[in-house]
């Protein structure tokens, strides 16, 4: 299995990127929990909006230090190919969906699911580009 | 008085260093207008019949509907082709950060904006929208990062 080798910029992406998506879940679910427990308003209610939003700066920070650290050219192109499709994948889906929302009544896109559906783009991407140059 | 390089284009001359581009990236300019070009006159068409009342419906209206996707993967295949064309290290690598805080921005935005759609009055996100933000996003900061990096 050479595919799946990892190297120390790897591990280290790994080791920085599963803490971060758990602080994002946790973010998720402390937003969700304090907003329907104490209805905020204002300036409050805007804070825990944007606290998810926190630890995606983190995980765009944490793909940027592994692509600095990758000596490998060829695992960094592989991530770089990877985000692109991921990227590809989430801006199709969302137009098109927005017009199928004016011309179908399709029912609304919710925007806060464009992050995890990029990444289980991103990863079925990285399968299928992993199993191609295995 | 001091003669300017024959070699270097009137636009070239004109312009400081830090916006010179290489082959590549003109090349990459050039795809991505003709994509940008397509999208927006897609988009339109579509408003403009959706405006007047036409609404087409099964298969026409999803056909309708993946036209505008088929410019935004254009521009992306163009963005893919620069990276494999570019043969100056450092300008792939600012051009990557530059799609890194483009998808940054709008995983924000996307992020944000749903919560206050959940739970304040603020307005639909209308999601046609991501795109024209991405691109906002990753071309300002890949201008920004070539002037920081000039």
């Amino acid at each position: 299995m050479g595919c799946l080798q990892t190297n120390p910029a790897v591990r280290r992406y790994f080791y920085r990127f599963v803490p971060t998506m758990t602080a994002y879940a946790v973010a998720l679910l402390v937003a969700e929990w304090a907003i329907h427990r104490f209805h905020p308003r204002g300036a409050l209610l805007y804070g825990l909006a944007v606290l998810p939003a926190v630890p995606i700066i983190g995980i765009i920070v944490i793909v940027g230090l592994y692509l600095a650290e990758e000596k490998d050219e060829f695992q960094r192109n592989l991530l770089i190919q990877t985000m692109l499709w991921g990227l590809g994948a989430i801006l199709s889906l969302t137009s098109v969906w927005g017009w199928l929302q004016l011309y179908a009544h399709v029912h609304p896109f919710q925007p806060f699911m464009t992050f995890p559906l990029f990444w289980c783009f991103q990863a079925v991407a990285t399968a299928v580009l992993r199993w191609r140059y295995r | 008085m001091k003669e300017s390089e024959p070699s270097m284009s009137w636009s070239q001359r004109r312009s400081p260093q830090w916006l010179q581009k290489t082959p590549a990236a003109r090349r990459y300019a050039f795809r991505l207008s003709w994509a940008i070009f397509a999208f927006v006159v897609l988009s339109f068409g579509l408003s403009y019949l959706s405006f007047h009342g036409f609404h087409p419906k099964g298969i026409v209206a999803y056909l309708f509907a993946v036209l505008p996707a088929i410019a935004i993967i254009a521009t992306l295949v163009s963005g893919g082709m620069y990276l494999g064309e570019e043969t100056d290290e450092f300008q792939r690598h600012l051009f990557v950060q530059s799609i890194l805080w483009g998808v940054g921005g709008i995983m924000v935005l996307t992020s944000v904006w749903g919560w206050l759609q959940l739970y304040t009055h603020i307005g639909h996100f209308f999601t046609i929208w991501t795109f024209p933000f991405f691109l906002v996003f990753q071309s300002v900061s890949w201008q920004v990062l070539r002037w920081r990096n000039r």
